[in-house]
């Protein structure tokens, strides 16, 4: 086994709302080891989001980190200074967003934003980030690097964006990339060439990744382990494979039957009946049993104890995943 | 329910909506004297037949033109040339009251719901507008209409007093389909309706609009780039690329034995839900769409297509029947040997030397 280089354990972050407050993360596991690609699925609200921005220590008022621990490298990312922090944003763990102009500002060329970026986050002059600029745009397929790196945001297409965002992000030589739905926006043909780009270029460099999306099919191209996400909590962890194959929370199951498959016809796509839970009154018990088909009596008060995040597990009271795994 | 994908006998009578070498250009004008500089071909010369009872799937990437024919059909935009028939009547020859009559027929369901409903109205106000409009019918009949609506739709009757910013999208979604079933419409034009949804959602949602397809007997055209969801959803596909249909066919023969090497492309850079996928047999295509002002000569797809030959680039191939499917390129046969993705003996045709385009390794 390799080394561990992200270990989330018992994380809970919370948000006061004039409705009283929201737990977002209630209490979640979750580790990452060194070079490996991690998917975190689930639906709009469910923490995926949250989850990124705990690691970065990017919670804003009235957010907070109620409790728990992020170990990244043996260190305890929450409750170090912001400049501490700072220095590990960039340097060591760093962001690609769904959108790329976030991390594009329009009115610098593609060559300042590069160029004092990389040598800010590796501590270099402007010449040797120029030239690691050109280097991670060629990693990236771009044709005509020099070109790019004269252009403004505003002349380039979406796809080229996107892959000038990841160049510029893997140029800082980070350990850990968290990629919020970065390919959500781009066309399919385009969304496949990224994808395989940034493929190639994490495992080249054995990076980690943690990729947050509700895309199914995107986490099954790209992921090594699978940690499933509901109402702020990790239903089900375990590989592609686990997850995939010997599918165990009720969630799950249903998630995996309600996507259609271009590659198959398919008798009709089953239904999850109603709708996520209000995360400022969530339901007693297990989160998901209002909507679970094998909800029993005890699914209604007690709550499944939290998956560890480390091998297949998941969180229910009914469906145990060792059985599973036998069958 | 697997009957339903497929078509029940809709082949015989005139389409309900005939489409004739559509277009939509867009003058580019620049400097002080606002000179036409180009021209955005959006749509160019589009032909689509949609049978009653069809669901016929509109499918491309950004920028192929899909929205424009959409609002063109829906009368939003005037088109430069060309005819679309209703019912086998030209919208051109209507009177205006004849069109207004027209278009209580033809309704559409928009991408987001939360800015197709007015969100200062209740959900009760934004059903009942139209029936306001276009009927005669009292408050009262209107109010119980809305109430066996919100019904048709799964909402319960508690919702007619509500706002559409207290509604999750899934049930924003349900309001705006609910509206576009008020007025019993023959057709709906469906604007890439599940895509900001969950995927949870999403299912509830064609699920739905199956149900009210049977129940008010309707045909859908849809708009959208998902091709899981036209997989699992349509009855039939065209394939649209920078203006122009290429590929046209039941959605059977379409995603089984795709014959343009665009849709096979296409098909094949979906991500698959399934880890034991073999993808290293798909098709990963150079470069992107080129800008609708400025369309390569010949077929608009050669600069990017894998099996493009010199003649590719002088002539923009008429539509040829190739075994159901409706096609327009030089090369089918050719493009075949690429292994269409999804069929059944694809495996046997590829070897990895061939699935790759030349020049696509830079």
């Amino acid at each position: 086994m390799s080394e561990k280089l992200v270990e989330i354990s018992d994380l809970k972050t919370t948000f006061e709302t004039n409705s009283g407050t929201v737990e977002a993360l209630r209490g979640i596991n979750l580790t990452i080891d060194e070079g490996e690609r991690v998917g975190l699925v689930g639906e709009s609200g469910s923490g995926k989001s949250v989850t990124a921005r705990s690691i970065l220590q990017l919670i804003d008022s009235p957010g907070e980190i109620a409790g728990g621990t992020i170990s990244f490298d043996g260190r305890d990312l929450v409750g170090l200074s912001s400049r501490e922090m700072q220095r590990v944003r960039g340097r060591d763990i760093t962001m690609i967003f769904q959108d790329p102009s976030m991390s594009l500002d329009p009115v610098y060329s593609i060559r300042n934003q590069m160029v004092e970026a990389i040598g800010h986050n590796r501590n270099i002059g402007d010449q040797r980030a120029e030239e690691i600029a050109v280097e991670y745009l060629e990693l990236v397929d771009m044709p005509n690097p020099e070109r790019v790196l004269s252009s403004y945001p505003h002349e380039l297409s979406g796809g080229m964006k996107q892959r000038v965002s990841i160049a510029m992000t893997l140029g800082f030589n980070p350990d850990l990339v968290i990629a919020d739905e970065p390919t959500t926006a781009l066309d399919v043909t385009v969304q496949k060439k990224v994808l395989e780009i940034f493929k190639d270029v994490v495992e080249r460099e054995d990076l980690s990744v943690l990729w947050i999306t509700h895309n199914l099919g995107v986490v099954a191209e790209f992921c090594d382990r699978i940690a499933v996400i509901y109402a702020g909590e990790i239903v089900e962890y375990g590989t592609v494979y686990d997850i995939f194959d010997r599918p165990t929370h009720p969630y799950t199951r249903e998630l995996l039957r309600t996507i259609p498959n271009v590659q198959r016809a398919q008798e009709e796509l089953r239904v999850i009946e109603g709708t996520v839970p209000n995360m400022a009154d969530p339901p007693d018990g297990c989160t998901f049993h209002p909507r679970c088909p094998d909800a029993e009596a005890r699914c209604e008060t007690t709550r499944p104890e939290s998956v560890d995040g480390d091998h297949h597990e998941a969180a229910c009271l009914v469906h145990d995943t060792q059985t599973n795994d036998r069958e | 329910m697997t009957e339903s994908n497929t078509k029940a006998g809709a082949e015989s009578g005139p389409p309900i909506l005939a489409v004739r070498d559509l277009k939509k250009h867009y003058p580019i004008k620049e400097g002080i004297l606002r000179r036409q500089t180009g021209t955005v071909k959006a749509v160019d010369g589009v032909d689509l037949d949609v049978h009653r009872g069809d669901i016929h799937a509109i499918v491309g990437e950004s920028g192929c033109g899909k929205s424009t024919l959409l609002e063109t059909l829906l009368g939003l935009e005037e088109p430069t040339a060309g005819t679309v028939k209703y019912e086998g009547t030209d919208l051109d020859s209507l009177t205006a009251r004849e069109q207004r009559a027209l278009k209580s027929e033809v309704q559409i369901v928009f991408q987001n719901p939360e800015s197709s409903l007015d969100p200062r109205d209740t959900v009760g106000q934004i059903i009942s507008e139209p029936l306001h409009l276009h009927t005669d019918a009292t408050n009262r009949q209107v109010d119980a209409r809305v109430v066996s609506l919100l019904d048709d739709v799964g909402l319960g009757p508690e919702y007619y007093g509500r706002y559409p910013h207290e509604l999750s999208g899934g049930q924003q979604q349900r309001v705006a389909i609910a509206r576009a079933i008020s007025l019993n419409p023959s057709l709906i034009l469906l604007d890439e309706p599940t895509s900001a949804l969950d995927v949870s959602v999403q299912s509830q949602i064609l699920k739905l609009l199956r149900e009210i397809k049977t129940e008010y007997d309707l045909t859908y055209v849809m708009v959208t780039h998902d091709l899981s969801v036209v997989r699992h959803f349509a009855t039939d596909v065209s394939v649209m690329y920078l203006g122009n249909v290429i590929e046209s066919a039941s959605v059977t023969d379409l995603f089984d034995h795709p014959k343009h090497p665009y849709t096979q492309a296409l098909i094949s850079a979906v991500p698959v839900p399934d880890p034991h996928y073999d993808s290293e047999a798909d098709i990963t295509l150079p470069g992107s769409v080129p800008e609708p002002d400025d369309p390569p000569e010949g077929c608009r797809f050669h600069p990017r297509c894998p099996v493009a030959v010199d003649a590719c680039s002088e002539e923009f191939p008429e539509f040829e029947e190739h075994e159901g499917n409706r096609v327009r390129c030089i090369r089918v046969e050719e493009a075949e040997k690429l292994g269409a993705p999804g069929s059944e003996d694809a495996a046997d045709l590829k070897s990895p030397s061939t699935t790759r385009p030349a020049g696509e390794d830079r």
